[in-house]
């Protein structure tokens, strides 16, 4: 066991040498900006709901479930205020609890299966165990651009182990620590994590299940279970109620990937696509990671082997674990013959399953973490026929060495300081260039609630932040995820008008970029100048296919820029800040002049986007389907395609929050159309703002009262058609405009609070007892 | 008098699980197997004599489908796994046999993996081993419920 401690405590110490103090690993896909700056992280990006591009559409999404692990994050910085130590110590928690939880389980396997004494023996085997697991490839990988998700690495063996010890010693205080932790760790539990989630806890606590059932023969204490289910699901009911909104909301992008019958037949067929690379074989011998002995690749499985041939005593424990590892070898593969394959096929049928189209990187986790406990009892029954105590220990440095050798890479920090695909030799880590951070405080000064687009503009939704050492940051757009700006910063994000706006940029079309930035109520222009981002250095990714379309070098993006953009407002070293052209200049919310219906002439891939460019420009004009016109307005209003609002009242707006504002209206005296420039979503609801003072509580109950006119406009904005029957015959008065969807978040924190003090409660009283 | 001996019967009786209601019925699926299909077959097929043929002749066509016929193919899979696990039903063959047939299997595939890495042949070769894996593991399970 002290070999094991001190095991831990040194991967505990290793991730502080992957950096050097002052470097930062933040980008990735879901980008980890919330070690750089924690409270900004969390009030821009997690305590609303965000926009969520889902092929080609916007939609809004909530990320309520990172709100734990950032406010803890937010106490760390306060007390180490440096990233490099937040990142260094999220690392080594990885590294060192995957490897004592899995050392642990294996460890009570061994004990309770055998009844062993020989503690070197069940030690030896345990420690062999957990270095595998934390030395295979997929648990390994990833550690540079870290998913949200990635904790799993070691959230799995650790709630694994705690479930163990609860059914094992029917302590309830275990449960107790296990629901603590999933709290902390939140986003491992949430929809973002659906792959990880449900491909390993319903395993792991199915082997639990027939493990104490059929095999300690204990009794399972329902009561227990049920109480600590009501308790997570407690306290997690503030991102839980709004994910389950989600989820059955028809219009949302959760909603169509779990529920869509196409998107399901998509998905099979995403599922062949990947069916080749995946391969028994590779992951028999994980990926043969022992590079400079390939020999070595046969240990595991041949111990694997061996173990079955040496249990004599045919241990149930053993076979068991053994049926697990077939199984989701099963799972991870896929190609055990072709009626395999066909049954897996069936598998896309049932709901959600979608979920595991990429299979191979799914699965691999699971598959990884019983190939380890498996590997590990396998160990124990070899070494125990083994007599010779001499042999045993070489046996067992041998294998040490071997795996450490295989993972070298990742212990030295080589696998985190890896080089950004497609550049000139880029590394992840960066030190942040202060400049950035006085473009990013010019940017939290401004008090127009405008949108940006952010140049050089690249395929995804990525923004590069130059580092001063020769890193960069490659990730989603930090003047979001910091500063709570919309940031159009590529492809995908700009969606609908992703293809239009190549387009555009193609034919040096600049007085319709000027009108798309006008509809998508764009008023900033940022422009990271340095050929560091663009040129020679990012020459691929991620520019590969908008390089086709914007100007080739940053020479050229200069003379595009003074093209599309109006008054340079910022500067400071390569970054700048434009204002658009003042004639384009749109606002949040304001009333249509006009609306017209598409044109349906043009059928571009969203189907009528080119509508907007085709006449001359005018100022506030907002695009509608036809449908909608007619169900909204009437049927003459959309005989012409036009429908005009000469004498429009006079909107004024304040921003309470990123879910709420407050619309002044003066001399509304007439039906008009009010244009609000968020992401549609039929939750944004819009009423009548009481002239009594209300407060918090009286406003979370108010009700919408002019819903069932709401009208998605521009093909991404919200709408509403107003009356003067809706607002009681007044010309002037107040609306808010709210993401109703955010109450029930704010439901979902009181009931989140309860639960934690209830559970503090009973772990008082257990604690005495 | 025979309502009394009924409710003494029902106090008598034993309660019977799950376990024991599944175990007799399998049971006597099995009995009825022996009977009308078992016995014919230990009597013709295989018998004592018959052992060393059954069995080499499958491990050749295993040999043979591994080594020399690299393409998947279901028929094969099956058939030939489906024809052990009838001969080691029979002759009450071991897991540790089967585990020893994957221990081959596993150097057959290895020695194909580091030759011609995830070719169709190494690929042909882990399907063996995991097919082999699982009747073993199947075997031990049983072999344990007998013990």
């Amino acid at each position: 066991m002290r070999w094991a401690i001190i095991i831990t405590l040194v991967l505990f110490i290793i991730p502080f040498f992957w950096l050097k103090p002052g470097e930062m690993d933040l980008g990735g896909d879901s980008n980890r900006l919330y070690y750089y700056d924690p409270g900004n992280f969390l009030l821009n990006e997690s305590l609303y709901f965000n926009d969520f591009v889902l092929e080609g559409k916007r939609s809004l999404a909530p990320h309520f479930y990172i709100i734990p692990f950032v406010l803890v994050l937010w106490a760390a910085d306060a007390l180490f205020n440096s990233p490099y130590i937040l990142i260094s110590i999220s690392n080594g928690i990885k590294v060192s609890i995957a490897f004592l939880s899995v050392f642990l389980i294996i460890r009570s396997l061994i004990h309770h299966a055998y009844k062993d004494k020989n503690e070197l023996l069940v030690n030896l085997s345990a420690i062999l165990g957990g270095l595998l697991y934390i030395t295979a490839p997929i648990i390994i990988g990833n550690y540079e651009k870290a998913l949200i998700t990635h904790d799993q690495v070691f959230l799995n063996p650790l709630l694994f182990y705690l479930l163990l010890k609860y059914f094992l010693q029917q302590n309830f205080r275990y449960l107790v620590i296990g629901i603590i932790f999933t709290i902390l760790y939140s986003s491992n539990f949430s929809w973002a994590a659906a792959p990880p989630l449900f491909s390993f806890y319903p395993l792991a606590i199915l082997y639990l299940l027939i493990y104490i059932k059929l095999i300690q023969k204990k009794k399972i204490f329902v009561h227990h279970i049920l109480i600590s289910l009501l308790l997570f699901l407690g306290s997690h009911a503030f991102h839980l109620f709004s994910e389950v909104r989600s989820l059955l909301n028809p219009g949302s992008g959760i909603h169509e990937r779990v529920f869509d019958k196409d998107n399901m037949l998509s998905q099979i067929n995403y599922f062949y696509g990947v069916l080749p690379l995946a391969k028994i074989s590779q992951n028999l011998f994980l990926y043969l990671p022992f590079k400079y002995f390939p020999w070595l690749g046969f240990i595991p499985v041949l111990f694997v082997i061996l173990g079955f041939i040496l249990n004599r005593t045919k241990n149930k424990t053993y076979i068991l674990t053994g049926l697990f590892f077939l199984l989701t070898l099963y799972l991870v593969s896929a190609n055990i013959t072709n009626a395999g394959v066909k049954l897996y096929e069936l598998f896309f049928y049932i709901p959600g399953f979608s979920m595991f189209r990429n299979f191979i990187g799914q699965w691999a986790f699971v598959f990884t973490f019983f190939y380890a406990i498996l590997f590990g009892q396998a160990v124990y029954l070899v070494f125990k026929v083994i007599n010779i105590k001499l042999i045993k220990l070489i046996v067992f440095f041998i294998i040490t060495i071997a795996f450490t050798a295989s993972a070298w890479d990742f212990f030295t920090g080589r696998m985190v300081n890896t080089v950004h695909y497609q550049s000139n030799n880029v590394v992840i880590p960066m030190v942040m260039n202060p400049k950035y951070e006085q473009t990013l405080n010019f940017i939290r000064s401004l008090e127009d609630t405008g949108s940006f687009i952010s140049f050089p503009f690249t395929d995804c939704c990525y923004t590069v932040i130059p580092g001063t050492n020769n890193g960069a940051y490659v990730g989603p757009s930090p003047l979001t995820a910091l500063i709570g700006r919309k940031d159009y910063n590529g492809y995908v994000s700009i969606a609908p008008f992703s293809d239009v706006f190549l387009k555009f940029a193609k034919n040096k079309d600049y007085d319709s970029i000027k009108r798309l930035f006008n509809i998508l109520n764009i008023k900033y222009i940022y422009y990271n100048a340095d050929p560091k981002v663009y040129d020679s250095t990012f020459a691929g990714y991620p520019y590969g296919t908008t390089r086709q379309y914007f100007p080739q070098s940053q020479q050229e993006y200069k003379n595009f820029i003074t093209n599309i953009a109006g008054r340079r407002i910022f500067e400071t070293g390569y970054y700048q800040i434009y204002e658009v052209d003042k004639f384009f200049d749109s606002s949040h919310i304001s009333a249509a002049k006009k609306v017209q219906v598409y044109r349906d002439d043009k059928n571009d891939w969203y189907g009528k986007n080119m509508s907007f460019f085709m006449d001359n420009y005018e100022q506030g004009i907002a695009y509608t389907e036809k449908e909608a016109c007619v169900l909204l307005l009437d049927k003459n209003n959309c005989k012409n395609t036009t429908k005009q609002f000469p004498n429009n009242p006079r909107i004024s707006y304040k921003k309470i929050n990123p879910s709420k504002y407050i619309v002044t209206v003066k001399n509304a005296n007439e039906p008009y159309v009010l244009v609000f420039a968020e992401t549609y979503h039929e939750s944004w609801d819009i009423y009548l703002k009481s002239d009594i003072n209300t407060n918090f509580i009286n406003e979370l109950t108010m009700q919408p009262n002019i819903k069932e006119r709401q009208l998605l406009l521009n093909g991404y904005a919200n709408g509403w058609y107003i009356t003067p029957d809706d607002v009681n015959n007044k010309s002037e008065y107040q609306l808010i405009i709210e993401m109703s969807d955010q109450r029930i978040f704010y439901y979902g924190v009181l009931v989140s609070i309860f639960t934690i003090i209830i559970s503090i409660i009973v772990a008082f009283f257990l604690s005495r007892r | 008098m025979t309502k009394s001996t009924n409710q003494t019967r029902k106090s008598n009786t034993p309660a019977v699980s799950l376990k024991h209601a599944l175990s007799f019925q399998l049971m006597r699926i099995r009995t009825v197997a022996e009977k009308y299909i078992g016995a014919p077959l230990r009597k013709n097929i295989f018998t004592k004599t018959n052992k060393p043929i059954i069995v080499t002749a499958l491990l050749l066509g295993l040999l043979g489908s591994v080594v020399f016929s690299p393409a998947a193919s279901d028929t094969r899979f099956f058939g030939l796994i489906g024809a052990y696990m009838i001969t080691a039903f029979f002759y009450r063959l071991s897991s540790r046999l089967t585990f020893t047939i994957c221990l081959a299997l596993l150097g057959i595939m290895y020695l194909n993996f580091l030759v011609f890495g995830t070719s169709a042949a190494t690929e042909n070769a882990a399907v063996w081993l995991v097919l082999f894996m699982a009747v073993g593991i199947a075997q031990q399970w049983f072999e344990n419920e007998k013990k």
